[in-house]
């Protein structure tokens, strides 16, 4: 589980990964520019599909996804035990990831929270 | 970097309009949109952002070629009684039929956004009845959003999915 928040006045997206989720995922927060930021979905049957490569992180395979993985030449990072609260974000191409998958308290208030944060093109 | 796109943009934005006019905003998941759109998950992420995203590039779409043009036929008719037949049969129809009353209802109380692109073809329409029916434009266009709900209630669909 982890805490997303938006600080506006610096402009940033902060993922606060809580509790043993620092150990599984080898962080304790990403902080991403909101202008790198193009979305964010409640997405339960993405947890279904396949993880690809393993970076660096922790994978029991209906357990638990967390930290790094490679798939299909995309950067993914995972915190997720409980795919009927993953949340989506995607990134722009110039983020260390492609896209995160991060699991949250509220999912609907997340999702508002970032899309109301997102510019559109 | 990641997968080239390979999915026509926008036969996957028709598909995923037609979805969303059928089972709703919050009633379409994202793995509703893959099967239909038959587009990869991470492609859709890639291209739409999110599914508020892709909702709103297909209401948008929605308007471009659907709404605008059917208004634009509406506003060339003088006849009022003919008029207001032809919006009631024409208006917020076509493949994603319903979509711009379903997120009317739906999404715009909650989303600026949506509720813009609502506005945008709501005027379009009190516009087009405009020629016709000169200051009772917007009093008739509310007839025919009215009727338009109406006759989507009246006529359910038999579920296409399975």
């Amino acid at each position: 589980m982890a805490m997303i928040s938006v600080d506006r006045e610096h402009g940033l997206l902060n993922v606060e990964f809580q509790g043993l989720d620092k150990l599984w995922t080898f962080r304790s927060r990403l902080e991403i520019p909101l202008a790198h930021v193009r979305g964010a979905t409640h997405d339960p049957g993405m947890a279904r599909e396949p993880k690809g490569i393993r970076v660096g992180g922790t994978h029991v395979p209906g357990v638990i996804t967390a930290g790094r993985f490679r798939r299909d030449g995309e950067r993914l990072f995972w915190d997720v035990k409980n795919p009927d609260k993953a949340v989506v974000v995607e990134l722009a191409d110039a983020e260390t990831y492609d896209r995160l998958v991060i699991e949250v308290d509220d999912p609907r208030a997340t999702v508002a929270l970032i899309e109301q944060s997102v510019r559109r093109a | 970097m990641g997968r080239p796109r390979t999915f026509d943009t926008d036969r996957a934005v028709e598909s995923a309009a037609a979805l969303f006019a059928t089972h709703g905003y919050e009633g379409t998941s994202v793995d509703d949109l893959v099967t239909a759109t038959g587009v990869h998950r991470g492609s859709l992420y890639k291209v739409f952002g999110s599914k508020r995203g892709l909702h709103l590039t297909a209401l948008r779409s929605h308007l471009d070629h659907e709404i605008h043009p059917t208004t634009d036929a509406i506003a060339t008719l003088t006849d009022p009684e003919q008029a207001l037949t032809t919006a009631i049969a024409s208006y917020d129809n076509g493949p994603a039929a319903g979509l711009l009353l379903l997120a009317a209802a739906e999404r715009a109380p909650h989303d600026p956004e949506v509720a813009a692109l609502v506005a945008e073809g709501i005027a379009a329409l009190e516009d087009a009845l405009r020629p016709s029916h000169g200051d009772a434009a917007p009093q008739l266009a509310s007839t025919v959003l009215g009727a338009r709900l109406r006759l989507r209630a009246s006529r359910p669909t038999v579920s296409k999915e399975h």
